[in-house]
């Protein structure tokens, strides 16, 4: 074991320890942030679809989402639908987007998807806030984090999609950055919208071991006037739907942030390194090879970049669950590729930033440390 | 050690030089800003001679001093080490010679901050691939010689002047190399501390071997050294034509100096009247 001389340059002052750690963590925490809101934004968005277990939608032609649409189709569809071999139940549901109105305040208004389901079937909701409740037609069920924004709870009044209605339970985790959900029954939808013989969506499950794109063909086939997609497609629409709306923005930030990132982690591993370039000229004056300097700066970037990004991680995680805890409600998911992808980028940058000083020395000649 | 150490050290004359310069001349730059540091130096130590290079500021010795320690390239002429041929070595092998055959004590130590007192010494010994064992106690011996035993784990902001000097002494020495190049080791440290600092030096070239090149403005080296070198305008001179200004310190021609004093029978030598007047005013204040 020779002389750690990486390991003591790291831990020789504090202040600088704190400096070249912290400022890797700090970077790499704010991309790790803001990656993690925009996966949990993005999973929000998809809530519906990821917790209702259906396996195929059936959807009015050329409708692929729920966000900004309307969709309706022919209530007799669902018998066809129904017939296609390899469908093991169709499940109905109505939906259109909606205004929330607990209040005359402009905080006590939300938008929010309105869906109508059959009780007992899929489409309602899947998580409550409280005890479970069997709806009826003139009540309905809307998101806790909309109720204690617009300071109502169950057994209040709501105005929804013009009509007034109880508010009989409330869902838990239905809430987006564009919207919260919220449920009626089919037949409350139908009285609230004056709608009857169509519905907006048929949910299909399959029969065991059927497989959904064989059997979604077999429905476009068989009705007309419908789009057929998978859970996974309906959700990748929404997803996309929505980013090009608004996610787009939050993208850019995204890049901008690990743009940011990567720039302030180089430059700190630079500046920790420049620091100390004299005494690596004055190592190579008395003897030590130029692979040996390299082995010492990558070693000292290594250590720290190895102390900054755990830190990193560490509290980002932290980060998710604090912020994911009801009071907090910023959606935050901490993907491992975003991890792998602020760990892969700042190991280049913070080496390019340890070795680009070190390069000048090795290439030098070293009689300057004569030089005062 | 006494005044006249010089001629009490006597160098063994048979042996081989362990530094042998021979016509370097060094030229910094072209054209206008063009400097010839060196113009044909001549040099030959042996072993157990120190050597002293004195001479005016920008005469080439830190020049000298680089070329000799392999750190530098000159424009013409030869230098070898130990037998080993300096300039035409390859780069990749000049670590090698720098770590095991030559010592470097520098003017502000430049020890490494990081480092304890025993793993400054050590920390050369990984270059030559010493094991960790066997620096260590290599380390703590040249420590203790030096007088530095209860400073084995102290970083070099806890050292005094004098002992870093010397702990960077016993890192110039920890590849047991046959040369030692000072440039102006003394400079930094009050003259108690320079004497000792010199006298280590004087007794690590009697008792090991050592040839040691020092380069100084330190008049109270010559009494150490077995040979005092003059360097001016990159050509070495001869000593006897030269003083000291008592005032600044810079060396004067006794010929040509600007101004002269004769005091109870010294001469005093100034680079200007101004030193001299200010040297008058000074004994006068006494
Ligand atoms: N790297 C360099 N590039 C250009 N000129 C240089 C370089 N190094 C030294 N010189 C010039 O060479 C001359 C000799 O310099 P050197 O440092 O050897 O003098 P010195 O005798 O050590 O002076 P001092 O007593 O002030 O330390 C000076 O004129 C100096 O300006
Ligand atoms: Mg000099």
């Amino acid at each position: 074991m020779a002389v750690p001389v990486a390991r003591r340059n790291l831990f020789q002052s504090r202040a600088r320890l704190i400096i070249s750690v912290g400022g890797i963590a700090l970077a790499a925490l704010l991309v790790l942030v803001l990656d993690g809101v925009f996966a949990g934004s993005e999973k929000d968005v998809t809530v519906f679809m990821d917790n209702t277990p259906f396996d195929l939608v059936v959807s009015q032609r050329g409708v692929r989402n729920l966000h900004m649409t309307t969709s309706f189709f022919p209530e007799q569809a669902l018998r066809s639908i129904e017939q296609v071999s390899g469908v093991e139940r169709v499940d109905p549901i109505l939906f259109t987007t909606t205004f929330l109105i607990a209040g005359d305040l402009p905080t006590q208004r939300g938008l929010a998807y309105l869906i109508g389901y059959e009780p007992g079937r899929l489409g309602g909701p899947w998580a409550w806030a409280g005890r479970p409740v069997e709806l009826g037609p003139d009540e309905i069920v809307i998101d806790i984090r909309a109720a204690e924004d617009f300071g109502v709870s169950v057994g209040d009044e709501i105005t929804a999609a013009g009509r007034d209605l109880r508010i009989a339970g409330l869902a838990e985790g239905t809430t987006s950055i564009v919207n919260s959900i919220s449920f009626v029954t089919f037949e409350g939808f139908q009285r609230a919208q004056g709608v009857s013989g169509t519905v907006s969506f048929a949910l299909v499950l399959l029969r065991r071991d059927e497989n959904p794109a064989a059997v979604a063909d077999r429905i476009q086939a068989a009705v007309d006037g419908v789009t057929v997609q998978t859970r996974a497609d309906f959700a990748e629409s929404e997803r996309r739907i929505v980013s090009d709306m608004s996610i787009d923005i939050m993208r850019l930030m995204n890049i901008i942030a690990f743009l940011i990132g990567l720039s302030v982690t180089g430059l700190t591993v630079y500046v920790a390194t420049l620091a100390k370039v004299r005494e690596y000229g004055l190592m190579k004056a008395i003897g030590a090879r130029n692979s040996r300097l390299f082995r010492l700066v990558i070693g000292q970037a290594a250590m720290s970049l190895g102390l900054g990004l755990s830190l990193a991680v560490a509290v980002a995680l932290v980060l998710q669950v604090a912020l994911g805890a009801a009071a907090a409600r910023i959606p935050m998911v901490v993907e491992p590729e975003s991890i792998a992808r602020i760990i892969a980028g700042a190991t280049v940058i913070g080496l390019l930033g340890a070795v680009i000083p070190v390069a000048r020395v090795a290439g030098l000649k070293p009689a300057d440390v004569f030089r005062r | 050690m006494d005044s006249d150490s010089a001629t009490t050290h006597r160098v063994n004359e048979s042996r081989e030089p362990i530094i042998v310069a021979d016509g370097v001349t060094k030229i910094f730059g072209e054209g206008e800003t063009k400097v010839e540091a060196l113009r044909g130096v001549d040099l030959a130590v042996m072993p157990g001679e120190v050597v002293l290079v004195m001479g005016p500021s920008g005469s080439g010795k830190t020049t000298l001093l680089s070329i000799l320690g392999a750190l530098l390239k000159p424009s013409s002429g030869r230098i070898s080490i130990a037998g080993i041929d300096v300039t035409t070595l390859s780069e990749r092998r000049l670590p090698n010679l720098r770590v095991r055959e030559l010592g470097f004590v520098f003017q502000d130590f430049n020890l490494l901050s990081a480092l304890t007192a025993v793993e400054n010494v050590q920390v050369v010994m990984d270059f030559a691939g010493v094991a960790h064992a066997e620096s260590r106690q290599r380390a703590e011996r040249l420590l203790g010689d030096l007088g530095l035993s209860g400073r084995l784990s102290f970083l070099p902001e806890k050292l005094s002047g004098g002992e870093k000097q010397r702990v960077a002494i016993a890192r110039a020495l920890a590849n047991d190399p046959a040369v030692l190049l000072c440039d102006e080791p003394t400079a930094n440290l009050d003259s108690k501390i320079g004497h000792d600092v010199v006298a280590h030096l004087r007794r690590i070239a009697d008792e090991r071997e050592k040839a040691v090149v020092i380069v100084s403005h330190d008049e109270r080296i010559k009494s150490h050294s077995d040979r005092v070198l003059w360097l001016e305008d990159g050509q070495f001179k001869e000593m006897r034509t030269m003083a000291v200004d008592p005032v600044c310190g810079m060396a004067v021609e006794r010929e040509t100096a600007p101004a002269r004093l004769e005091l109870d029978g010294e001469t005093y030598y100034f680079c200007s009247r101004g030193c001299m007047r200010e040297y008058q005013e000074g004994i006068a204040a006494r």
